[in-house]
């Protein structure tokens, strides 16, 4: 009698214990690894990541096989991508890789996937997903999502740059066309002046107090968004075939050059830069005012506070 | 047991195979190893502890297990000889494929033996401790054919049981969870596991085996064994 009860206490004193700890592994398993408890509902004795390992390689092994994705065989590798993201949430290259493969087919499907990794806590320091996203939002799609696919850029550009191929430079050009493209369309002007405007409002961002977009990449504290500016209003000045800037548009760059390159020398016409000395512009021949030149005895001083060859003091 | 040595090495060997499948998981080759490894480490640790299944009920059935009990050895202590001596032979099978998968994936790929995969490794081997006491409870209550099967069975279900997660004293109490000493995606991608985690879940391990074990050595106390 005595041994049973000491057996029983013994019993029901494990139990407790170990039902406690227990609960507290699970829940602290749980922060530490988000997204773990629905692995779970895979029962294959815990074994998930090594199947996964040997999905991918099959899944490799079936891309390898066909000629490409197409409307026969896409639903298929649907399958075997959904199946090796519930294994293995965590591996970036099925997104990487695997979405991409989708992303001519059905690029919905392809980005809904993306969506989920950019969204997934164990990925929040791969920029190539969201980069990827943003590309297929932008090129794929029956109708381009520009306000989605600069979200992408952004976050693609908030994170560190891991990338075999170094891909910020990429995102940060798409991340303003995206922006460039659906200024055009809200405000129905041509994509080169929206680049111009785009450009301006990015560069004025960072001056901004209170009123910029939190999760919004700041792009004017790159090094060369005032080069991109001076570009944008190079190529919204040059008539062609197919454009002509309206009278707005070029009152409207005026406007911003004053403001933004004051300090420079730039041609009217063509928004080159010209240096000290000349009369006309070298690359479209229009007459300029000229600069850094000595009003005394006409050499060309440049930047020096006294001209070298008569001492003149230069005009400030 | 030089048969034992054998299949370790073969295991080894299986370990390092999967170096050459860097074309065929488009450079996935260093998961492949870890992933493989930690399989190979959980299957040693399930094999050895369905082994003491076929041991006690043969004992049982032969009448050794009689004849040693009419020496002063008490059931308790008989059945606590073979669960410890069956978590020590666990430990140092695992540990051997262990430390040879270590050495394998250091050679293949410096500086890629991290603390996390260590700690994997270390819940494997804990993780012997519940299976263990599992299997004891087993191979009292049930015929030799059905307790390494029902063993086998019972460990796969345990590492599904997070469905039994909100039922207190059931989850991780009577049911083990498992899936607690499965750890292999963080070692993989090098997430941080603490410390308090493993030393947590081997206290859990033990006190499930004391749990197992008390009742199984409570059965053994009233089997008629003649």
């Amino acid at each position: 009698m005595k041994n049973t009860i000491t057996h029983v206490i013994i019993i029901v004193v494990a139990i407790i214990i170990t039902s406690i700890l227990g609960t507290k592994l699970y829940h602290q398993q749980e922060a530490l690894f988000p997204g773990k408890d629905a692995m779970r509902a895979v029962p294959i004795a815990g074994l998930h990541k090594f199947s996964a390992d040997v999905s991918w390689m099959l899944f490799v092994n079936y891309l390898g096989s066909i000629s490409g994705v197409n409307e026969k065989n896409v639903d298929e590798v649907i399958h075997r991508l959904e199946k090796l993201i519930r294994l293995d949430p965590n591996q970036p290259k099925y997104y990487e890789s695997g979405a991409m493969f989708l992303s001519n087919e059905d690029a919905p499907k392809a980005l809904e996937i993306l969506q989920k990794a950019t969204n997934n806590p164990n990925l929040q320091n791969n920029s190539v997903i969201p980069f990827n996203a943003g590309f297929i939002a932008m090129r794929n799609l029956e109708t381009p999502n520009y306000l989605q696919a600069a979200n992408f850029f952004s976050i693609s550009l908030q994170r560190p740059d891991n990338s075999e191929f170094s891909i910020s430079t990429n995102a940060r050009s798409c991340y303003l066309r995206c922006l460039a493209q659906k200024y055009a369309m809200d405000k129905k002007m041509d994509i080169r002046i929206a680049m111009v405007e785009t450009l301006y409002k990015e560069m004025e961002y960072g001056k901004d107090d209170g009123d910029n977009e939190p999760d919004q990449y700041n792009c004017s504290e790159l090094p060369e968004i005032k080069g991109r500016l001076l570009k944008a209003m190079q190529n919204a000045k040059i008539e062609n075939s197919d454009y002509t800037p309206t009278k707005q548009a070029l009152e409207r760059i005026h406007e911003i050059s004053t403001k933004v390159f004051a300090d420079c020398h730039l041609c009217d016409k063509c928004m080159r830069p010209y240096g000290p000395g000349q009369n006309y512009c070298s690359h479209c021949g229009n007459k300029l005012i000229p600069w850094g030149v000595c009003q005394k005895c006409g050499a060309v001083i440049g930047d020096a506070a006294y001209c070298p060859k008569c001492g003149t003091k230069a005009e400030e | 047991m030089k048969v034992i040595y054998f299949l370790i090495f073969c295991t080894w060997v299986l370990v390092a195979c999967t170096i050459n499948y860097d074309v065929l998981s488009l450079g996935l080759e260093k998961d492949l190893l870890i992933d493989a490894s930690l399989l190979l480490c959980t299957i040693t640790a399930v094999l050895s502890v369905i082994s003491i299944t076929f041991e006690i009920s043969k004992e049982l059935k032969n009448g050794v297990a009689s004849s040693m009990l009419s020496k002063p050895l008490g059931r308790t202590h008989y059945l606590l000889g073979k669960l410890l001596g069956n978590i020590e032979v666990g430990f140092v099978l695992t540990f051997l494929v262990a430390i040879g998968s270590l050495a394998i994936l250091h050679l293949a790929f410096p500086g890629n033996v991290t603390t996390t995969l260590i700690q994997s490794y270390l819940l494997i081997l804990f993780s012997i401790i519940p299976m263990s006491s599992i299997a004891v409870l087993f191979a009292l209550l049930l015929p030799d054919v059905i307790a390494p099967i029902a063993t086998a069975i019972i460990i796969w279900l345990t590492f599904s049981t997070g469905i039994f997660s909100n039922v207190p004293v059931l989850y991780a109490g009577i049911i083990p969870d498992l899936e607690l000493f499965n750890l292999k995606g963080a070692a993989t991608y090098g997430f941080a596991i603490p410390w308090s985690y493993v030393l947590l879940a081997l206290i859990t391990g033990i006190c499930y085996a004391v749990f197992a074990s008390t009742l199984a050595s409570y059965i053994f106390t009233h089997k008629d064994i003649h």
